[in-house]
């Protein structure tokens, strides 16, 4: 089998882009990854188009702008988990010979305010105002406060943290530094998680061109080989947006139920990764990933973020380009907005928020109805 | 549906809906992993099989996990105008029940861990269709003793 490795990485700032379409958006993305790999459309084999709310066929529709090559592009959709479902199917592809250089890219077009809640729930749940999607995190925070005495100051650092990191980041929605008083003084939207714990969804598109590593060297000569993508949908309960019925049960989470099959398969342990993106909808949902995916022991997140580990300039960072909370979550883009960041990590190309040395990164998502996964890349040059 | 009502879902209540005190959630209970689970289901949600019991659930339980909705949801939604505040909880219903989610009928400073709550199933809105009352359900705390 043969290693698929990405050789073009390309991303839109993520934020409010009201008077650009869709198709102009993944076309932006789409054209920086194949300057980014010195390559032209005309060379891709296959593509996968990542979207939730944007319409059926948004891939199709790209074609009209970047020209009709003739090739397969279906639409993946998989919640906030649709840009893994995506490269995952981009990398299986080249891995198994069916092609040698395939385009994964995700498109968001979602506007200011509330997402539509009927997407995502039924009827009833929706008369009932069952339907804020941060109540979901803001029960699983609470238990962990109550079990692990994990605080609000805890949760208002990995804001501060994600807001210190987007304003360092171009591309990201929110630039403005904050405090952690100003974060806890925000608004309370759903206790104990306040206004800015909170991420935004945005529009952006993102895009990764993946190559059999044989080919590697013609394009760019900075391969990132994909060491791992797992995806899967969570076993009972799901704990999150969306679930009415909770009881518990002795499975593993999703989290890190894909979280191991991961470092099974790359081989790499989380002791190994230089550098992480997670999917941080919430300030408290990246501390329970630093105990999910195996960061540190369970209940002992907050002790991570007090010492400084998860910083910039600490023993493992954290969502340095500002994470879902700062850098905002085009829900179809999203995991490919994950993989740009930790694709110039590795490269040494993140300027300011540049993780001196980052050598391994683990990208990971969680979406609605359990969607969940982890991409591992390593460095290959 | 009992005579102008119907339950939020189907499968999800059981007793005479005409009588609001006789009612109660319902679900399923798997005979082969012992899980109960909110709602009639087809198969276990959580191990698959299909060998379960339909049963009605406890109307007692106690909160799990909660938090307070400081803003209305998203429309479409059936609740009282001006929104208040509202508690929503994780609730393990008693005798082996599900852990269901349910608001709580409560000052948003009286809902803590461990409370004790009882059902309260009531008429939350018009089904547009069919003209019919459709019964939903909440929780109150207990008063203490």
């Amino acid at each position: 089998m043969s290693k698929a490795v990405i050789v073009g990485v390309g991303m839109t700032a993520f934020g409010r882009h009201p008077t650009t379409h869709f198709t102009h958006l993944a076309a932006q993305a789409i054209e920086e990854a194949l300057v980014d790999a010195d390559m032209d459309f005309t060379e891709i084999q296959q593509a996968f188009c990542s979207r939730v709310y944007l319409p059926s066929s948004t891939g199709a529709r790209v074609f009209e702008v970047m020209g009709r090559t003739g090739i397969s592009c279906p639409d993946v959709e998989g919640a906030c988990g649709a840009a893994l479902a995506g490269v995952r199917q981009a990398k299986l592809m080249v891995e198994s010979g069916q092609v040698d250089i395939a385009l994964a890219f995700g498109v968001e077009k979602i506007g200011k305010g509330f997402m539509p809640p009927t997407i995502l729930y039924d009827d009833w749940q929706c008369q009932m105002g069952l339907t804020q999607n941060p109540q979901y995190w803001a029960l699983n925070a609470r238990r962990h406060m109550h079990d692990h005495g994990t605080t609000a100051m805890h949760m208002a650092k990995v804001a501060a943290k994600a807001k210190r990191n987007g304003a360092l980041n171009p591309k990201a929605f929110f630039r403005k530094p904050m405090t952690v008083e100003e974060i806890l003084a925000s608004p309370m939207v759903n206790d104990p998680l306040t206004l800015y714990m909170l991420c935004s969804p945005v529009d952006g598109a993102a895009a990764a061109i993946v190559v059999n590593e044989k080919l590697a060297h013609r394009f760019g000569g900075r391969p990132i080989e994909i060491a791992a993508c797992e995806h899967a949908i969570s076993r009972y309960p799901l704990l999150n947006a969306s679930s009415f019925c909770t009881t518990p049960t002795d499975h593993p989470s999703v989290y890190r139920m894909t979280a191991e099959q991961a470092y099974a398969r790359a081989g790499i342990g989380p002791e190994d990764i230089d550098v992480v993106e997670v999917q941080d909808n919430d300030a408290f949902s990246e501390l329970e990933y630093y105990e999910e995916l195996g960061f540190c022991p369970r209940g002992e997140a907050g002790r991570m973020i007090d010492d400084g580990v998860t910083e910039l300039g600490g023993r493992m960072p954290v969502n340095p380009g500002g994470g879902l909370q700062a850098r905002g979550e085009p829900l179809g883009a999203s995991h490919l907005g994950q993989i740009y960041e930790i694709v110039k990590q590795l490269r040494g190309e993140a300027e300011q928020r540049q993780v001196e040395g980052a050598r391994t990164g683990l990208a990971q998502v969680f979406g609605a109805f359990g969607h969940c996964g982890v991409t591992m890349l390593k460095r290959a040059y | 549906m009992s005579g102008d009502r119907m339950a939020f879902r189907d499968g999800f209540l059981s007793g005479d809906l005409a009588k609001l005190g006789d009612v109660r959630l319902a679900g399923s209970r798997c005979r082969a992993c012992g899980i109960a689970l909110f709602g009639r289901r087809l198969r276990c949600e959580n191990c698959s099989s299909p060998a379960l019991d339909h049963v009605s659930f406890a109307d007692t339980g106690s909160i799990h996990s909660y938090t307070v909705q400081r803003y209305p949801p998203p429309q479409p939604n059936a609740c009282p105008e001006p929104w208040l505040p509202r508690p929503l909880a994780w609730i393990d219903l008693d005798d082996c029940g599900p852990r269901i989610l349910g608001p709580i009928r409560c000052n948003p400073d009286d809902a803590e861990i461990g409370g004790r709550v009882h059902l309260v199933c009531g008429v939350g809105w018009i089904d547009q269709a069919s003209g019919a009352e459709v019964i939903d359900y909440a929780f109150e705390m207990d008063k203490r003793i």
